[in-house]
C-alpha cells in the first residue's frame, strides 16, 4: 500500500515539478550520461570528461552568489579584483571537489522528492539512493536569475557545504588575513 | 554460595544497576532539564501544553522570526493566555515547541494526529476541539518533516553578520587538534589498511549484511530515545522493524522492514534526546578513537551505553574490543574514501570535520 503511494508520487512527479526541479534534474542527468559515456571512459579521454563535467556544472552553480555568501562579512570589506581572484580560485576547488564526487558515481539512483519556491528562492530535495540501498539526503538552494534557476548551496545530509566553507574561511582569515587564504587556495588547487 | 554464584550475583546487580542510571537518566531528562531553563520554565508548569493549540499558526509561525510584539492589556483570560503563550514562543526554540506538542497529542487524547485525520477528528471532539485539531494538525504539518521546516529564504542576518558567525564552541582546540592528527594517522596507517584487506576477503552483501545485523541489535539505542523524545510513532517503527528484521530478515541480516515495508530506521540517540530538551552541544571534543563529539553527546554516548544490549552480551575487555573493532572494521569498510574527499575537499580538514559534524548533528535533532 505504501509502496504503491510512494511509486505514485515518484513516477507523478515529473509531471509536476516545478522549473527548480527541472534545472536539477537536466544537469545532473547530463552529468550522469557524460560519467557514464563509455566513449569517454580511456584514460587519455580524462581531460575532456573533465572539460565536459565542468562545463555542465557551470550552468547551474552560481559562483558570485556562492563566493558571496562563504566570505560573508569578509566580502563587503573586499576590492573588485579581490573579489574576482577569489571567484575564480573558489570555483576552482568547488570543481575539483564536484568533479571528484561525481566521478565516483556508480549506477546510484537519483530520487527527486519536492521543492519549495518562495519568490526568487527556492528549495529543492532530492534522495541519492547508494548501491548498499542507504539514503543520503540533499538540498539544493538556488535563486532565480534572468537566465534561470542557479544554484548557491547544497546541503548534504544536512551539512550546508557554503557553511563548512564559510567557517573554514573565516577561521583562516582570523588567524592570517585574506591574502593567507588566497594562499592556501592557490595551494590546493595547484595554481602556485 | 559458591564463587560462580556470587559472580553471578553481582552481574545482576550490575545489569540492574546501568537500568537504574538509565531510569535516572530518562527523568533527568523529562523533569530537570526542562523546568531547569527558566525559559521553558513557564510553558512545563503553568500552562498544559495543549493550551498551545489555542494559539493562532499565523501568529505562532511569526513569532518564531519576528522580534517584538506591542504589550496589549489583556481584556479576558483567553487573550491573557495567547499573550503569554506568544512570550513563551518567542523564547522557546521549535525544537521544545515539537516535544511539547507531541505530550500535547496525547494528554489531549485526540485521534491521530496525521493529516488525513482531520474529517474524524472534527466530529467527536466538537467544535473546540476542531479548531484544535486542525491547528494541530497544522502545527504537525509545519514542524514533522524537516523540509517542510526548512527556510527558503536564509536572511541576511543567518550568515552575513559582524558577530562571530554560528559556530560550535571550541576552546580545547590545541588538544583536540593533536588527537585529529592521532585519529587521522590512526585511520590512514591502521584502520583504512586493514578495511581495505576486510573489504578484498568479505564480498559487499555480506559487509552490508554485517552492518545491518549490528545496527538491528542497537534498536533499544533508538526505540528508548524515540519515547523520551515522544516521537511514539518511531518507537512503534523501531519495534517493528526489529521484530520483522529479526525474523524476516534472519537475525537482521536483511532490512526487510524497509524493502518490504518502506519502514527506514528512525535514527535516535541520547545525545539528540537531549538537545531536542534543548541542550546545547556545549563544547567541541574531538577524543582520540571515538574521534568528533561534544559535552551533550558524550553524556549522550554514555548513556546509550547502558541501554545497548551489545553491552550486556559481550563480557571482558578483549571480546569487547574484538566485537566493536569488527562493527567499527566492517563500517569503514563500506565508506572507504568519504575521510579522504573530506579531507582533500577542505582548507583545514579540522576545522571542516568539527563544522560538519556541528551542522549534521544539529540536522539531526531537527529531524
Amino acid at each position: 500500500m505504501v509502496l504503491c503511494i510512494s511509486l505514485a508520487v515518484v513516477c507523478a512527479s515529473p509531471a509536476i515539478a516545478g522549473e527548480p526541479t527541472e534545472a536539477i534534474r537536466k544537469i545532473t542527468d547530463k552529468i550522469i550520461s557524460i560519467v557514464k559515456d563509455p566513449a569517454l571512459q580511456s584514460p587519455e579521454k580524462k581531460g575532456e570528461k573533465d572539460r565536459l563535467i565542468r562545463a555542465a556544472a557551470e550552468e547551474i552553480f552560481d559562483r558570485e552568489e556562492m563566493s558571496r555568501r562563504t566570505l560573508a562579512r569578509h566580502w563587503r570589506k573586499r576590492t573588485p579584483a579581490e573579489r574576482e581572484e577569489f571567484m575564480v580560485l573558489f570555483e576552482d576547488l568547488l570543481q575539483q571537489t564536484y568533479i571528484d564526487r561525481v566521478k565516483g558515481y556508480s549506477g546510484e539512483k537519483v530520487l527527486y522528492e519536492g521543492e519549495k519556491v518562495e519568490g526568487n528562492y527556492a528549495l529543492v530535495k532530492v534522495d541519492i539512493m547508494t548501491k548498499q540501498e542507504t539514503k543520503i539526503p540533499v538540498l539544493y538552494r538556488l535563486k532565480k536569475k534572468k537566465a534561470g534557476w542557479f544554484v548557491y548551496d547544497l546541503s548534504i545530509e544536512g551539512v550546508s557545504l557554503i557553511n563548512n566553507y564559510r567557517t573554514q574561511f573565516n577561521s583562516i582569515i582570523m588567524q592570517s588575513s585574506f591574502k593567507g587564504l588566497i594562499e592556501k587556495l592557490k595551494e590546493k588547487v595547484g595554481k602556485k | 554460595m559458591t564463587t560462580s554464584d556470587e559472580r553471578k550475583d553481582t552481574e545482576v546487580k550490575r545489569r540492574v544497576s546501568g537500568y537504574g542510571i538509565i531510569c535516572f537518566l530518562a527523568f533527568l531528562c523529562l523533569l530537570v532539564l526542562p523546568c531547569g531553563q527558566s525559559e521553558a520554565h513557564g510553558l512545563f508548569q503553568n500552562h498544559s501544553a495543549s493550551a498551545l493549540l489555542m494559539l493562532p499558526l499565523e501568529d505562532a509561525q511569526m513569532n518564531l522570526h519576528l522580534s517584538e510584539l506591542p504589550i496589549v492589556k489583556p481584556t479576558d483570560p483567553d487573550q491573557e493566555l495567547k499573550m503569554i503563550l506568544r512570550q513563551e514562543m518567542k523564547r522557546i526554540d521549535r525544537r521544545r515547541l515539537v516535544v511539547a506538542m507531541r505530550l500535547g497529542e496525547k494528554l489531549h487524547m485526540l485521534p491521530d494526529a496525521a493529516p488525513t485525520s482531520g474529517e474524524g477528528a472534527v466530529a467527536s471532539v466538537g467544535k473546540r476541539g476542531q479548531e484544535s485539531a486542525s491547528r494541530f494538525e497544522a502545527l504537525i504539518k509545519l514542524t514533522a518533516a524537516s523540509f517542510e521546516d526548512e527556510k527558503v529564504i536564509e536572511e541576511p542576518e543567518d550568515w552575513d553578520t559582524d558577530v562571530p558567525q554560528v559556530a560550535i564552541a571550541d576552546p580545547l582546540e590545541p588538544i583536540n587538534r593533536v588527537f585529529f592528527a592521532f585519529n587521522d594517522k590512526l585511520y590512514f596507517w591502521v584502520l583504512r589498511p586493514i578495511a581495505k584487506g576486510y573489504r578484498y576477503a568479505i564480498p559487499e552483501p555480506f559487509r552490508v549484511g554485517f552492518r545491518n545485523m549490528f545496527s538491528n541489535l542497537a534498536m533499544p539505542i533508538r526505540a528508548v530515545n524515540c519515547l523520551l523524545q515522544g516521537k511514539f510513532k518511531g518507537f512503534g517503527r523501531e519495534l517493528l522493524r526489529f521484530v520483522v528484521n529479526s525474523t524476516a530478515g534472519f537475525l537482521g541480516f536483511g532490512d526487510a522492514a524497509r524493502i518490504g515495508m518502506h519502514l527506514d530506521p528512525q535514527d535516535e540517540d541520547f545525545g539528540q534526546t537531549l538537545g531536542v530538551y534543548g541542550a546545547g552541544p556545549g563544547i567541541y571534543i574531538n577524543w582520540p578513537i571515538f574521534g568528533p563529539s561534544s559535552i551533550r553527546d558524550t553524556i549522550g554516548m554514555a548513556g546509550d551505553f547502558f541501554v545497548d544490549p551489545l553491552h550486556y552480551m559481550v563480557s571482558g575487555t578483549r571480546e569487547t574490543i574484538a566485537v566493536r573493532g569488527g562493527d567499527k572494521v566492517n563500517r569503514v569498510s563500506l565508506s572507504i574514501g568519504d575521510y579522504e574527499s573530506l579531507k582533500k575537499a577542505a582548507l583545514d580538514p579540522y576545522v571542516a570535520v568539527r563544522d560538519a559534524y556541528f551542522q549534521y548533528r544539529r540536522a539531526k535533532i531537527e529531524k
